[in-house]
């Protein structure tokens, strides 16, 4: 675990998994996040795989797992609700991702500045894309959606937590929270929002590259049908478009 | 501004009008949505403003109590990415795409309406007709390029009900089912302007997109464009087609974007451009003379319009065509050491068709591009 930053600022958890066998950028995305200068970073990354953490990670390790688990089991290990309640944003991140300089501090004033309890940063135009919606609009600083994804990167405010964690294990990989995590948040009077002056690069691994769709589609299906959940129609959705 | 008024129930149809400081015009288009024959129960207006520096704004303001009608801004970022600003805030499950320098019949939107039931297929799009506002209409190049050349439409041989390929979703007077827009891919917002719609239209393809044709559903074109605003949109247009021809090694693409036709006209025009530019505005400046001092135009001077017209436009064209090339560091058959010889149909280099993560096509990434 490591803290950096101005000591009057908020916390952030970092909370990651980056894949320890293959090629990835986690010492990349640690050194950045660090790097901020507006809020006091911890992180607690998960490495699974045969291999240990890389030089320099071991202090932001705080699992190493080697039998393959699903992401959001994993993830439930170090973000347990009770855990996380000093922190004013909990941020998701994948191992595979590009993030700007000064990343964590646009982004996140951004999403305080919209008050997006849960929220992600756009895909920058070179990324692989799943869903269009969460690719940048270039004409925009952020927007008020229905759709925050489930990866590779995302935000969860302090009073977010509580609705959000910990995460439903009956999905393990997360398929289908995202058109949940809308009703849940809107029942609450919260809103969830995209990024765009901020995007990430998503490049290195095709998402579900080593899954197949059709078993990702069948899991998500098979966790919406008893759950109250947005159709796609209407997730994708800008409810309002800023910009300062 | 910024909320729909009919929240509460989904319309039927969205007319998304992008503008960029046209806010007059901006004005004819809403005006002429005010009197639709469509209940405004069915439909929403969402206007995105590209970054507007004029009245926009406030234009559109004026309109709030007699439309169902959002606004919202952005910087300006080209028509793809204005667009798809605009799927994602719409409601509506047809999206009728509509630019800002036209003006709707009263029956537009209610005809694009029972087109979609008509087709209700998701796969199926509905080009609507657009003709020249009665103004317009004896502007002897507004006439050449839409009636003569086709640089602007293309409906000479269009039949009713026609169901048309990629090439016919025509930006600005079509619509489409939004969830399939949703399922199957937006706009590339490589494209700022020209190309947008028609490579959009050939990512849908893959997933069986077709065009109906639907003369009933009816634009009018209230915005005269001069020669030289012309030729610069057929060298932004070129532009958009060599970007479009590189993200897409396809023969269908290669046909419609006419890049091996560029660099092989461009050997012909590329020294005389100049001349032809020069002759081509001249002709123009002399028939509109003649017409506002209520001269005859003799045949064989029209003629001689014509062809001048259809030199001066196809050059623009494949200057921009060409230009573009050489600023993204390709050859296309005119010069430099990879260049293929023009004249022997031989086609422009496309090694860098294949998508690139570094450079402008690393669009071309994502999934289904």
């Amino acid at each position: 675990m490591s803290a950096s930053g101005a000591s009057r600022a908020g916390q952030v958890l970092v909370a990651g998994i980056y894949l320890a066998d293959r090629e990835n950028r986690v010492a990349q995305i640690s050194a950045e996040l660090a790097r901020s200068q507006q809020w006091r970073v911890d992180q607690r990354w998960i490495a699974l795989g045969a291999k240990g953490p890389p030089p320099g990670l071991e202090a932001v390790t705080s699992l190493r797992v080697s039998e393959p688990t699903p992401k959001f089991t994993l993830l439930n290990r170090i973000v347990r609700p009770d855990s996380v309640g000093s922190y004013e944003f909990v941020l998701v991140c994948d191992d595979d991702i590009a993030l700007p300089d000064g990343f964590l501090d646009r982004y996140l004033e951004l999403a305080s500045h919209y008050d997006l309890a849960l929220s992600q940063p756009a895909r920058s135009h070179a990324s692989f894309i799943d869903h269009s919606m969460v690719e940048q609009l270039d004409g925009l600083d952020a927007r008020w959606t229905r759709f925050v994804e489930i990866g590779p990167v995302f935000a969860i405010r302090r009073d977010a937590v509580g609705l959000l964690l910990p995460f439903d294990e009956s999905s393990p990989m997360g398929w289908g929270y995202d058109f949940v995590w809308p009703v849940l948040l809107e029942r609450a009077g919260k809103r969830m929002g995209i990024v765009d002056a901020t995007p990430v690069g998503h490049d290195l691994r095709k998402p579900v590259a080593f899954y197949e769709h059709g078993a990702a589609d069948s899991a998500m299906k098979a966790f919406l049908a008893s759950r109250p959940h947005l159709s796609k129609s209407e997730a994708f959705t800008i409810r309002e478009a800023y910009v300062r | 501004m910024s909320e729909a008024r009919n929240m509460g129930g989904a319309p039927k149809l969205t007319a998304v009008v992008c503008t960029l400081n046209r806010a007059d015009l901006l004005g004819q288009m809403l005006g002429s949505l005010c009197e639709q024959t469509l209940e405004p129960s069915w439909f929403e207006v969402v206007v995105v403003d590209d970054g507007s520096e004029d009245h926009s704004r406030e234009v559109v303001r004026a309109f709030e109590t007699r439309l169902p009608l959002r606004y919202s801004y952005q910087r300006n970022a080209g028509l793809a990415s204005a667009r798809n600003h605009g799927i994602f805030l719409s409601r509506g499950e047809l999206l009728l795409f509509l630019d800002d320098d036209d003006v709707a019949d009263p029956g537009l939107l209610e005809a694009h309406v029972v087109a979609h039931r008509t087709h209700p297929s998701s796969s199926i799009g509905i080009l609507g007709h657009t003709r020249l506002a009665p103004a317009l209409v004896a502007d002897p190049l507004m006439h050449f390029v839409t009636e003569v050349g086709c640089f602007l439409f293309s409906y000479g041989t269009l039949e009713a009900g026609a169901l048309l390929d990629f090439g016919h979703f025509w930006g600005g007077r079509s619509s489409c089912k939004r969830s399939f827009l949703i399922d199957n891919g937006v706009f590339n917002p490589i494209f700022r302007f020209g190309c947008e719609d028609i490579e959009l239209a050939f990512r849908l393809s893959r997933y069986g997109f077709k065009v109906v044709y639907e003369p009933r559903a009816v634009l009018a074109m209230v915005r005269g464009v001069g020669f030289d605003d012309f030729c610069r949109r057929l060298w932004r247009q070129g532009q958009s087609n060599l970007v479009f021809s590189r993200i897409h090694d396809s023969p269908e693409v290669r046909r419609w974007t006419e890049v091996r036709e560029a660099a092989e006209g461009w050997s012909r025009f590329g020294a005389a451009y100049d001349v032809v530019m020069h002759s081509a505005r001249e002709l123009d400046r002399i028939v509109r003379k003649r017409m506002d001092a209520e001269l005859a135009i003799p045949p064989e001077e029209r003629a001689l319009l014509h062809r001048a017209y259809w030199a001066a436009f196809r050059a623009s064209k494949f200057k921009g065509i060409v230009e573009k090339a050489r600023e993204m560091g390709e050859a296309v058959g005119l010069e430099g050491s990879t260049a293929h010889r023009v004249g022997e149909g031989t086609v422009p280099a496309t090694s860098d068709a294949a998508p690139r993560k570094d450079g402008a096509l690393g669009l071309a990434l994502r999934s289904g591009r």
